[in-house]
């Protein structure tokens, strides 16, 4: 069982990696528009690496609705339970 | 009727009076649709049926479908009807007056035609929204009607999302405020300017440009010079139009989207597309873009390249029927798929010429990228369109054999008004899109200010093109 | 609230209304339109030129005085139609003199009405007080009229024309230039270097249409003439030849032309035979019926010989 300080960690190294930018920190308030490289053109690709890294998954409604990465963080706490 | 005619401005002031007159929300709201209803009537009596119509029947299927199960079966159904509506008026259309954006842009049919294609895209996503249990379906038939066919933005958009506009419909102002007033006329007068002042001034010359009445195309600078017009054309009549739109609905106390965010700053076509006409992308994103994307994701980048070929594809078929559309479409999906590509490189050298020097060379790189796509956009066929590339391509032939001075005094071919007229267009433009951010800080305060609504009513009263000057195209001789 | 609009547009009218009247001013000493010729100059014509392009540009006065020994005046003025020639003439016997002739520019493409365009409206926005001029416009152009009523907007509403024309005409009263730049009224064609090399339009015309309120106009001039004791002289200018044979139907125009001529007892000159018409480097330009400057010449000496020697002569015998 995660942490939800683990599970930010997690992200960070996922997103570090998808999007090649070794200076990103996450915190709960990062939205889309923090990150240079995370948009609507990557966002499913994103969203794809952390469902197999996690090993969940999401509906379209729920990817569509995160609004920055503490709704992020929130959704996959509850899918891991 | 045009919105901006003065038709339409006794029609909004009349349904104002009326409006303000009666104290109940059912009333006012009946008063909204009588005037939706009269305006759409201008047009004749086919859109006002169709419109009422599929408005009545999209909502008592959303509600029945919603009863008995929403299935997938019901969805296919109702969404082929409001898809084959929808293109069966865009093709009568176009069989009797050409193609949609190089028929004459204020024809009233034009209007009549592309406000079918607004709401129909309203009742689909409606109908998607309902299957996916994203909110329950409406239970009161005016509202649902009165978003389909509120007059202020039925030809033109923005496109509206029906619980956001129920939500202002509850709470419609009993009187007249200030803020709205204010506000809402401001809009007004700075959405007739950016039309009647700048784009009906470009219109006469962008007709020269690409409908061959009068050989204004000679050589590549002619072809750069009518893409460049007519993308700020196409920038200031639509975005006029918005403020309009929005400007009129305030004053009823209603919130519209916006639909253009300063997109002719944009630095990449990726942000082209999310600054201009927002509403209408927002709801390919929704409905087509995400979908796809959502549906291959596992493949990655093919997934991307996938939904914006989709998104593009559709997107250019709603525009319009025909090669040249298709052509605009595929040059998007081509920049947007390079622009995926090169991301990270674009990011880096970002950092590198930092933003400052960076939007020097992109806003402008940007802004050609999609003029050129846009030769395509207005051409009135696939030969016009070859004849311009052609030209443009010509490089020995690019710049008119005339000496600089010359060009400066004379320009290249018109007569003096015609240049002088154009030449002030085209500063009144630049100075909009340089203090673009300025004026809309300003415009959205909702003290009045005196001199600046004086200004504004002289302002375009001295430079409105009130009559295009189509009517004397031959009087060059 | 209110009080604030009220104020707000009662600053801009006034602003307007000022501006109106200051652009009236101005428009009608614009010495580049005809209207001004007729205002602020005494013309003392005998023989008055009347007519869109083909008779400003391809009929020369002074070639007139010469040969006639009359004070003639070109009234002509491009892209015009016989509505506005009407006014025009109008306006001039309002202002000037009584003419004794008036050769009047008439041609098939004169009742050819491309574009609605019955009245070229601009050229007469400062005279809209008349009530002749207004009533005109008002059939014409009603769209126009309904619009000019709030102020300023008559001059807003053909902006890409008025504006320009407005900037000129101030600019020439404040430098105090030469006026009129032209004293008989006469434009030269410009000279062929600056503009485009001729270009056949050769091609069959279509969609062309006689429109009856050109001819209600056209008569209406007539009837003026008639009842001011002027006798008009029709004509028309050599057209080239390879445009008149891909358009044939051109001829029962001009038949019906002449038939009209006729019924009012007035000579109709046309010269599409003379020798001009074959020969496509006698035109200038796009239009297959404006002349060169190197033609312009020969054909006037023509025209004057044919009107001198079957008008002039016979009336100075009576």
């Amino acid at each position: 069982m995660r942490t939800t300080e683990q599970i930010l960690v997690e992200l960070q190294a996922i997103f570090i990696k998808e999007f090649s930018d070794k200076n990103i920190i996450l915190n709960d308030g990062t939205t889309a528009n923090d990150i240079a490289m995370w948009d609507s053109l990557t966002h499913m690709g994103l969203m794809d690496t952390i469902e197999r890294h996690f090993e969940i998954s999401f509906s379209l409604d729920e990817m569509i609705s995160f609004k920055n990465v503490g709704d992020l963080r929130a959704a996959i706490i509850t899918k891991l339970i | 009727m045009n919105p901006g005619s003065l038709n339409y401005f006794f029609l909004l002031i009349g349904t104002m009076v009326i409006f303000y007159l009666f104290k109940e929300n059912k009333s006012k709201q009946s008063i909204l649709l009588l005037a939706s209803l009269l305006f759409l009537s201008f047009f004749g009596i086919i859109p006002v049926i169709t419109c009422v119509f599929l408005s009545i029947l999209n909502f008592y299927f959303a509600q029945q479908a919603h009863k008995g199960g929403y299935g997938f079966n019901k969805l296919v159904i109702i969404n082929s009807f409001n898809v084959i509506v929808l293109l069966a008026f865009r093709f009568v259309n176009e069989l009797k007056m050409g193609s949609l954006f190089t028929a004459p842009l204020i024809g009233e049919q034009f209007i009549a035609a592309l406000g079918i294609g607004f709401y129909s895209l309203q009742n689909i996503g409606y109908q998607i929204d309902v299957y996916k249990k994203r909110y329950f379906p409406e239970e009161s038939l005016l509202p649902f009607i009165l978003c389909n066919t509120f007059f202020t933005r039925v030809s033109s958009g923005p496109i509206l999302n029906i619980k956001v506009f129920n939500t202002s419909l509850s709470k419609l102002p009993i009187r007249l405020k200030e803020e709205d007033f204010t506000v809402g006329l401001q809009r007004i007068l700075v959405g007739l300017i950016k039309k009647i002042v700048i784009a009906e001034r470009f219109s006469y010359y962008i007709n020269l440009y690409f409908d061959g009445i009068n050989p204004g195309v000679k050589t590549g600078y002619d072809v750069v010079a009518g893409s460049f017009l007519f993308t700020l054309q196409l920038y200031f009549d639509f975005s006029g139009y918005m403020d309009l739109a929005i400007g009129s609905a305030r004053m009823f106390g209603i919130n519209l989207n916006e639909n253009f965010n300063m997109p002719l700053r944009s630095q990449s076509v990726s942000e082209w597309w999310r600054r201009w006409h927002i509403t209408l992308i927002n709801w390919f994103t929704q409905y087509i873009y995400y979908p796809v994307a959502y549906r291959f994701r596992s493949k990655r980048t093919l997934a991307t390249i996938l939904a914006i070929i989709s998104t593009f594809g559709i997107s250019s078929v709603w525009h319009g029927f025909g090669i040249t559309y298709l052509i605009w479409g595929c040059l998007h999906i081509v920049y947007l798929i390079v622009e995926n590509f090169l991301k990270k490189d674009l990011i880096k050298l970002n950092e590198k010429l930092t933003p400052y020097y960076y939007s020097l060379i992109f806003t402008p790189f940007t802004f050609m990228m999609v003029s050129f796509s846009n030769l395509f956009f207005r051409s009135n066929s696939l030969q016009d369109a070859k004849r311009l590339l052609v030209t443009l391509f010509d490089l020995s032939n690019f710049w008119p054999k005339i000496p600089f001075v010359t060009w400066l005094v004379h320009g290249v071919h018109w007569k003096m008004q015609f240049l002088l007229s154009l030449r002030i267009g085209v500063i009144f433009a630049l100075i909009y899109l340089f203090f673009e951010h300025k004026i809309i800080t300003r415009l959205n305060q909702p003290k009045f200010n005196v001199l600046l609504v004086a200004f504004m009513i002289i302002f375009l009263t001295i430079f409105g093109v009130f009559n295009s000057g189509t009517r004397f195209i031959y009087m060059n001789f | 609230m209110w009080k604030k609009l009220l104020l707000a547009i009662l600053l801009s009218g006034f602003f307007l209304f000022f501006g109106e009247k200051v652009s009236d001013f101005f428009m009608k000493r614009n010495p580049r339109l005809k209207s001004s010729y007729i205002t602020e100059v005494e013309q003392n014509a005998d023989i008055l030129i009347l007519g869109a392009c083909e008779a400003e540009m391809m009929l020369d006065p002074e070639l007139f005085e010469r040969k006639t020994g009359y004070k003639t005046f070109n009234l002509g003025e491009s892209g015009t139609r016989f509505a506005d020639n009407y006014l025009y003439l109008y306006q001039y016997l309002k202002y000037q003199k009584r003419p004794k002739y008036l050769i009047l520019h008439v041609s098939p493409e004169s009742f050819y009405n491309a574009d609605n365009k019955l009245l070229t409206t601009y050229l007469h926005q400062a005279f809209l007080s008349d009530t002749t001029v207004y009533n005109v416009i008002k059939e014409l152009d009603p769209e126009y009229i309904r619009f000019s009523k709030i102020p300023f907007l008559k001059y807003s509403y053909y902006n890409i024309y008025s504006l320009y024309n407005i900037i000129e005409a101030t600019g020439y009263t404040a430098l105090h230039k030469k006026y009129p730049p032209s004293i008989n009224g006469f434009v030269s064609p410009r000279p062929a270097d600056t503009v485009d090399a001729f270009q056949t339009i050769i091609n069959k015309v279509h969609g062309y249409k006689w429109s009856s309120t050109e001819e209600k106009y056209f008569r209406k001039i007539i009837s003026l003439c008639m009842h001011e004791g002027i006798k008009p002289i029709f004509y028309k200018v050599p057209y080239y030849k390879g445009y008149y044979d891909a358009n044939l139907f051109l001829r029962d125009y001009e038949t019906k032309i002449g038939r009209i001529a006729s019924e009012n007892k007035i000579p109709y000159y046309v010269y599409d035979t003379s020798s001009l018409t074959k020969d496509y480097k006698n035109y200038f330009w796009l239009v297959n019926n404006l002349l060169s400057m190197k033609s312009i010449p020969t054909f006037n000496n023509m025209f004057i010989k044919d009107i001198n020697d079957n008008v002039f002569l016979h009336d100075s015998k009576k």
